[in-house]
């Protein structure tokens, strides 16, 4: 079948093209909405501005096809290979990818509302300046978790999107949005997450270790049990933050605002929390060893059963602060 | 000590000696901290500049601070108690977002003063696009961002062919960049309609890019007449 004779088809009220082989071929600013194109060959095949609404491609091979600027809400793609696909600036809204391969995928600008990506392979994807509002991504019990390894989602839209347990190792989300997303037990390792937004996250028990969050916004967020060993945590604003038996060994907060966070039963063992403001924070039970708390300001901060042994504490405000012995400072 | 500061300490004066001061430090502590204290020497306590400067810091446009009083009105018990405190705050705290100078208030002429003029507010452009992904998702909910993309880079750089092999030059941009851009670039919203709508003519598909003019038109209105302190 050649593309002529498919739109002939189509026409005249034919939808199903299950298992068609149309290799390369050109469908260009075409009305295809609602086709099902299940277990098709449409490698390197276009489609771009088509109006694909809810088609079907369930197996289907689009390998390096073009369907930028396409509109394909509610399309389903399940088990599809989608790798080196190019969705720039497409409309892909309540989309299913479920079991999909889109490695290598162009998704600039892309607008996954609401899409469902659970499994997906998104290594080394675009997702540059993409709309992933409300997402569903979270890991599905007997089936490979989502990843995004080495993908770029630089000021990407993640908010509200469930992230759970999927894999974020190595990407680039330098000024993203992850408001209200829930990430837990994500692995962030070596991931550069500088300038991000997360107000409201759940990013418990998360992997951080290492990563650059300098100068990011995450009042509210909950690291309660996160890994944030080594990561750099400067000047960001984490108050009323639930950072509760989260690693911060070797952590770097200096000049961070952790106001009425909650840190009790922390490691934060050589962190440096220098001129770090630590008002009315709970420290309860927290490993402070040869912490940097020079200049740091734990006004009213309790510090129960703390344990402050080598911590450095030249210029520390302490004043009406619960010490280690139960004693507060005048 | 520069404008800005002169009138934080203005307002501090004048709303430590308001009556309802109390009701104003506690709402201000709630907005800014999600924090609500019933302990009458704890917010005595509470240092009045530092919390302006924390609802300044807090929320970097007045709509924002108008919206979050709102909503957190709603989650107190003897709500109306405090919707004094929260007009006072709005009223006072309001001042500093205005960018334009403020216009000094002469005393009335009993002259002139019989027939009151009605008040009109008084709005200004945006030097910022003040919540760019809402204004991205909004433009992309029911056009392809592609064309929203396309018909702003025509209108910035050169008229963009989709029919061209070479998508390099518009791939290295991203949306929400060249929306900004393109408020920037624009005076006035009469100035960006005719950008727009004009270019959107020259473009193939001109019925898409047409759309996607009067979409962008939409959401970037707004920024062109922002109310300046109520």
């Amino acid at each position: 079948m050649n593309a002529e004779q498919l739109l002939k088809s189509y026409t005249s009220g034919q939808r199903d093209f299950t298992g068609t082989s149309l290799t390369g071929v050109n469908f260009y600013n075409t009305d295809l909405i609602g086709i099902n194109f299940t277990k098709a060959d449409l490698k390197r095949s276009s489609f771009v501005f088509s109006y694909l609404n809810k088609a079907t491609f369930n197996n289907a091979n689009l390998s390096g096809a073009k369907l930028s600027g396409a509109v394909l809400n509610q399309a389903n793609f399940t088990s599809a290979n989608l790798n080196s696909v190019d969705f720039h600036g497409a409309s892909l809204q309540r989309c299913v990818f479920f079991g999909a391969n889109l490695s290598l995928a162009n998704l600039i600008d892309a607008n996954l509302n609401e899409a469902d990506l659970r499994s997906v392979n998104l290594r080394g994807a675009i997702l540059r300046g993409a709309i992933l509002r409300s997402a569903l991504i979270r890991e599905e019990r007997g089936y490979p978790n989502t990843t995004f390894q080495g993908a770029d989602l630089r000021r990407a839209d993640l908010r509200g999107a469930n992230l759970s347990g999927v894999d974020m190792s190595g990407v680039d989300l330098t000024g993203a949005d992850l408001s209200d997303a829930t990430l837990s037990r994500v692995d962030f390792r070596g991931a550069n997450l500088g300038g991000v937004l997360m107000i409201g996250t759940i990013c418990a028990e998360a992997n951080l270790t290492g990563t650059n969050l300098a100068g990011s916004y995450l009042r509210g967020a909950n690291f309660s049990r996160a890994d944030l060993s080594g990561a750099n945590l400067s000047e960001t604003d984490i108050a009323g933050g639930n950072l509760s038996k989260a690693k911060l060994t070797n952590t770097n907060l200096s000049r961070s605002v952790l106001y009425q966070a909650i840190l009790a039963g922390c490691d934060l063992s050589r962190a440096n929390l220098d001129t770090c403001n630590l008002q009315q924070c709970n420290l309860v039970d927290a490993y402070l060893v040869r912490a940097n708390l020079d200049g740091a300001d734990l006004s009213d901060a309790l510090l129960t059963r703390a344990e402050l042994s080598g911590a450095s504490m030249i210029g520390t405000v302490m004043h009406g602060a619960t010490l280690p012995d139960g004693k507060v400072m005048d | 000590m520069d404008i800005q500061g002169q009138l934080i300490d203005e307002i501090v004066t004048s709303l430590t000696e308001d009556e309802n001061v109390l009701r104003i430090k506690r709402l201000m502590l709630f907005i800014c901290h999600d924090y609500w204290s019933n302990d009458v020497e704890e917010v005595k306590r509470t240092d009045l500049r530092q919390l302006v400067e924390d609802t300044l810091r807090t929320f970097p446009i007045l709509a924002e601070l108008k919206q979050t009083i709102n909503l957190y009105l709603k989650r107190i018990n003897k709500q109306s108690d405090y919707l004094l405190a929260a007009d006072t705050i709005i009223d006072t705290i309001g001042l500093l977002y205005a960018e334009m100078p403020v216009i000094p208030v002469l005393p009335a002429d009993p002259q002139f003063s019989t027939i009151a003029e009605p008040l009109t507010p008084i709005t200004q452009k945006l030097g910022y696009i003040p919540n760019p992904f809402d204004v991205r998702g909004d433009i992309c909910r029911n056009i392809s961002p592609l064309h929203a993309k396309i018909l702003i880079f025509s209108v910035l750089e050169y008229p963009f062919d989709p029919m061209e092999r070479d998508w390099s030059a518009l791939c290295t941009c991203d949306l929400d960049g060249l929306l900004e851009r393109l408020f920037l670039s624009c005076e006035t919203s009469a100035e960006l309609k005719v950008r727009l709508f004009d270019t959107a003519k020259t473009l193939p598909y001109a019925e898409d890019a047409r759309r996607a003019a009067g979409v962008i038109l939409q959401a970037l209105e707004p920024f062109f007449a922002w109310p300046v302190a109520s």
